[in-house]
Parts: structure tokens; sequence; C-alpha cells
């Protein structure tokens, strides 16, 4: 038994399995970024009644896209970054990928895609998108899954903010 | 790499199938095979995990087929994975760029807002297919979009104007597409040409009295002149268009938000502004 445990803790520590992000990107007594294999999250605690890989129900397939216009959504972002006070750098875009359920809820997976502006991979600032994040989660009009019998009650959205030079200039969708 | 159907040929049949993938009929062959009765069958179709399983299937036989690269890029462009799909894309691009630098241009400026990175893939999908279109709309009409958001506004009037032009074929009695007169409209209100803005605005709104983000615009520009009575009247009818159902109707407005695109929430914000 105790051998069983020293093994799983073994996998679980070895590098590249699971890991926190750097602390230059990261803030201080704030979230971190999960990486998992080659996938990054805010974090991947799943509470939902089904695998989530076993949903593959995206937003556009609900017309779920979130009822306000790009623009709008890009201002009360930039309108929340402005209240940090910090300085931001890079170029490309922050894409967060989650779940939202019948409730119209955000569930606590969510996986964030970086992309530089020519589309090649690459790695924003932590604070940029611990603060994208922190607005993220203001968002509260999301449309709910529909409760149908043998469809599971979630679908996947997502919301990618382009950043040229540190500056929020766009949103995605 | 996983694949539907393992292919395992000998050099003999490596050299027949090399030779055979230069033909269009044969990569048509293959994505018929692999593509219309495989993928497109699939449950979720192209959020199905194995659905680009299939497309290797294709490029394993003949790697070389840009449709097989573009398709393998649909899901990861529309679930936000950009590295990714703008990878297959510019693959897909550079086999086929009669066929394909067009619909990258178009997923820059619509899907991931990469206004000069879309009008280097225009002008040059422009030489290759002059008078060629993607999505419902001429490569004039992405540029012109692409201009307005760089806030370029000359440049973005003279492309639309070369939009209508194409669109009538010197036939100045035919109609021009209601969103391509809608975004003349905002590009001259962009430039605080009032009366042009309105002119066409009021024009595209002729075609399709419904047109929300037309109606909404409008309301702009009576909002500008500060006449209250006519800009609550358009907002009016923005805000019925919307709750009646009508919208811009694109094809892809369901992935993502076209340039100025509005919502009843900005709708419902200005009427309350007005109250």
């Amino acid at each position: 038994m105790k051998y069983t445990f020293l093994i799983l803790l073994i996998i679980l520590i070895r590098p590249g399995f699971l890991r926190s992000q750097s602390s230059g990107n990261s803030i201080s007594g704030r979230q971190k970024l999960i990486h998992l294999n080659r996938n990054v999250f805010m974090d991947t605690v799943w509470e939902g009644s089904v695998p989530p890989d076993s949903i593959m129900v995206y937003y556009y397939s609900v017309r779920g896209k979130y009822p306000e216009s790009s623009e709008t959504i890009r201002k009360q972002a930039q309108e929340y970054l402005e209240t940090t006070h910090r300085i931001y750098s890079g170029s490309g875009y922050i894409t967060f990928r989650f779940y939202i359920d019948h409730n119209g809820q955000m569930l606590k997976r969510v996986q964030v895609l970086q992309t530089d502006s020519l589309y090649k991979e690459y790695i924003f600032p932590g604070n940029l998108i611990m603060d994208l994040f922190v607005f993220l989660k203001t968002l509260h009009a999301w449309k709910p899954a529909q409760d149908i019998q043998q469809v599971p009650p979630y679908y996947i959205n997502l919301m990618s903010f382009k950043i040229q030079n540190g500056t929020l200039v766009d949103i995605i969708p | 790499m996983n694949l539907i159907i393992q292919t395992g040929c000998h050099p003999a049949g490596e050299i027949s199938v090399s030779s055979k993938c230069k033909s269009r009929s044969f990569q048509d062959s293959l994505i018929r095979r692999y593509v219309d009765s495989g993928a497109e069958k699939l449950p979720y179709i192209y959020n199905n995990p194995v659905w680009g399983r299939y497309m290797d299937s294709v490029l394993a036989i003949c790697p070389d087929v840009a449709e097989a690269y573009q398709l393998k890029a649909v899901p990861a462009i529309k679930n936000g994975e950009y590295t990714k799909a703008y990878q297959l894309d510019t693959k897909a691009a550079e086999l086929d760029p009669a066929q394909y630098l067009s619909y990258l241009g178009f997923l820059k400026c619509i899907f991931t807002k990469d206004y000069s990175g879309a009008i280097t893939d225009f002008k040059k999908a422009i030489q290759i297919v002059p008078g060629g279109g993607e999505m419902d709309h001429g490569f004039y009409f992405y540029l012109g979009i692409c201009y307005l958001k760089l806030g370029n506004y000359p440049e973005a009037s003279f492309n639309f104007n070369k939009d209508f032009s194409e669109q009538q074929h010197g036939d100045s009695t035919r109609e021009i597409h209601y969103n391509a007169l809608m975004y003349m409209g905002i590009t001259k209100l962009e430039s605080r040409d009032l009366d042009s803005a309105r002119y066409w605005l009021l024009k595209s709104l002729r075609i399709y009295p419904e047109l929300p983000e037309a109606n909404y615009y409008v309301s702009v520009v009576y909002h500008i002149e500060n006449r209250m009575d006519l800009e609550k009247k358009y907002l009016e009818l923005a805000k019925k268009s919307i709750q009646d159902g009508y919208r811009m109707n694109e094809d892809n407005m369901y992935y993502v938000n076209y340039p100025y695109q509005i919502t009843l929430y900005e709708v419902n914000q200005r009427l309350a502004e007005l109250k």
C-alpha cells in the first residue's frame, strides 16, 4: 500500500507532468498557472457530472457568444486593467477556454492558450493572464447550457484577448 | 501519427502514388473517401477528437493536398487554437494560393482581427485571382473592413468603392450587398462625414430595413447631430429587429463577431441613456 502511494507520488511530481508556472510568470499570493503536459490551465478542478473530454459542444452550436459586442467587452476589460495600475507587455492572443453549465456558470476548469501576433507559441507575462482572468470572471451573462436528456448539460465557450505591446486591442469572438 | 487506414507502400508503390498525387482528380477521390464518406459522418463532425486523423490519412498518401490541411485546421480556428490553425492554413495557402490565400486573409480579418496580416494576404490574392471572392464577398470588401478598423478611412472608402464596382459589373442599377453599404456608412461615420454616413446607411436599409447595425449606426449619426427624436427612432428599430431575430446574415457570425457588430445590450444601454 505504502509503495503504491510512493509510486503515485513519483508520477505526480515528475518534471513536465504537473507543474505551476515559474515565479517570474506568477503573482505572489495569487493563482498560478498549471502546466499539464503541453496544456496550460488556470485550474484543473472538474466538478461536472461527465468527463470534460466527453463534451464536444461549443458555443457556436448553441448560439452562445457572450451577449455583448466585442467592443463593449474590450472597453470593460480595458477599464479593469487600468485599475490594476500595472504595465503589461507582449503581443498576440490570450485565450481562455472553459465550460458553461446549465445555470450559465463558468466551471473552474479553464484552459489558457497563448499565441504571439505571428501565431507562434508564446508565453505572456503571468500578471496579464491573471488580470484578464479576474476580468473574465466578472462576466455573468453566459447563455445556460440546455439540459436535454442524453446530452451533457455543458458546452465549451472561449474568449480571446488580442494584445498589442501590452495593450488590449480586441476581443474574440 | 494515428491514421484511420495505414498505408504500407513498397518503393514501386510509392512512385506510383507520388505521381498520382499530382492529379487533382486523385486528390479529390481521397477527400471523397476520407472526408465526405468518413470525417463528415462523425458525431460532432469536426469537434470529434478523431477528425484530424482522417485528414492525416489523406496526407499520409499525398502530403501536398491543400484541402486536407485546411480541413484539419477547422476545429482549431473555431476553438481558439490559433497557433495550430494558422500553421495548417498557411500550409494550405502555400500549396494552393488560388484557393486558400484569400481564406487565410478572411480568417485574419474576421476571426483574429489581424487587419495588417489580412491586407497582405488579400493584396496577394487579388493578383492571383482577380475579381475573386471569399465567404460571399469580394476581396475588396475585406480590404475595406481592414482599413476601416486600422483607421485609414480614405483607403477603406477606396476599397469599398472597388467592391461596389465589382458587384455591379458596370450595371449601376444592380443592387449592392447591404453589409458593404453599411460598412461604407460606418467608414463615413468614423471620419465624421455625417451626411455621407447617413446616405450609405439609409441606402443599406432600403435593401434590408431590419439590419440592426445599420439602424444602430444611423442613430449614432443623429446622436452626434443632437437630434434625439430620430436617434431614439432608429434605436427602437434596431431593438425590434434584434428581438425579431434579424441579423447581419454573415455565415461566420455564430463563431465570431464581425467588426462593428452590435447586440441588444448596446441598444438597450443607449436607450437607457436617452431616458
